[in-house]
């Protein structure tokens, strides 16, 4: 295989982890306000994605892989508001552990990743159609 | 893929330089000029001996350059060291089964991307992918047929 092609494998590996990360991204801000529906329940918990590199025999190279989709453990936040059905005794709702400050730059990170192996992508079939064109 | 263009770049001027027309990038000048009757053959020779040149074209090119009416143009070659997998046509012959290949693993993919069950990276580059192969297949055919058309040419 050709390095330039090999270079098109990779980057789109990357991608594809990049795009399961907008997708945990997502998740998390689509259940910033998710509660419990029952009393003294589990608000939705913020998830979290990790990568880890993969030698890939075919292709001879190290390609990006999701490791595991884990769950934020961090402490819930607690609010007062009895009439709520996730309501425990005391009337307390255990909130999200969701900050849409974090969500917004992880998806920002996520989106210069996937330019960046766009970029890549890019210039590597621009390197092969140079080559190519050398014939004509 | 399996088709490289640098690869391909070099056998097509391995080919032009034993049909005496001008290659392409970093060649040899007494190859792509053609230079002195001498010398070209001698180095016709020795590709064909090491078994880059084509045949026919080899052919060709002695005839022209001897000028005496040549017993073996009508028969095959029996050139040492000349096996089949390093003739022009057959390498032509497998890049173009490469392609096809290539390309019905694209189709596939868009298929499959239709139905939703792959992923659009996958597809993009797999359709990426078969278009530069088709594009390296169909470069190198015209350059072949340039060279032969160009061979056809000469005043044997």
């Amino acid at each position: 295989m050709d390095d330039l092609f090999k270079t098109g494998v990779i980057a789109s590996s990357g991608m594809k982890a990049q795009a399961t990360r907008l997708r945990i991204v997502s998740e998390n801000i689509a259940n910033a306000n998710s509660l419990s529906s029952e009393a003294g329940g589990q608000p939705y918990r913020r998830k979290e994605v990790s990568f880890k590199n993969l030698l890939d025999k075919q292709v001879g190279a190290d390609l990006v892989k999701v490791n595991r989709i884990t769950t934020d453990k961090g402490e819930l936040e607690r609010t007062y508001d009895p009439s709520h059905p996730g309501a425990d005794g005391s009337g307390y709702v255990l909130q999200p552990n969701v900050n849409p400050l974090i969500e917004m730059m992880d998806m920002r990170e996520a989106q210069r990743s996937y330019e960046a192996n766009l970029n890549v992508i890019s210039v590597s079939k621009d390197m092969l159609s140079k080559t190519i064109n050398m014939l004509r | 893929m399996a088709i490289n263009p640098t690869d391909a770049i070099q056998a097509y001027n391995a080919a032009a330089r034993s049909a005496g027309v001008r290659g392409v990038g970093p060649s040899d000048p007494m190859g792509a000029n053609g230079a002195s009757a001498g010398g070209f053959q001698s180095l016709l020779q020795s590709q064909m001996a090491q078994g880059t040149a084509d045949p026919l074209a080899g052919q060709l090119a002695a005839a022209n350059l001897v000028g005496t009416p040549n017993p073996a143009l009508t028969q095959a070659p029996v050139v040492p060291g000349l096996t089949a997998p390093n003739t022009l046509g057959q390498l032509i012959r497998g890049s173009i089964q490469q392609t096809i290949d290539i390309t019905k693993q694209s189709e596939n993919m868009s298929m499959g991307a239709i139905a939703g069950q792959t992923d659009m990276r996958d597809l993009v580059m797999a359709v990426a992918n078969a278009e530069l192969t088709l594009q390296t297949v169909v470069t190198v055919r015209d350059k072949v047929i340039n060279a032969y058309n160009e061979i056809i040419k000469m005043p044997l």
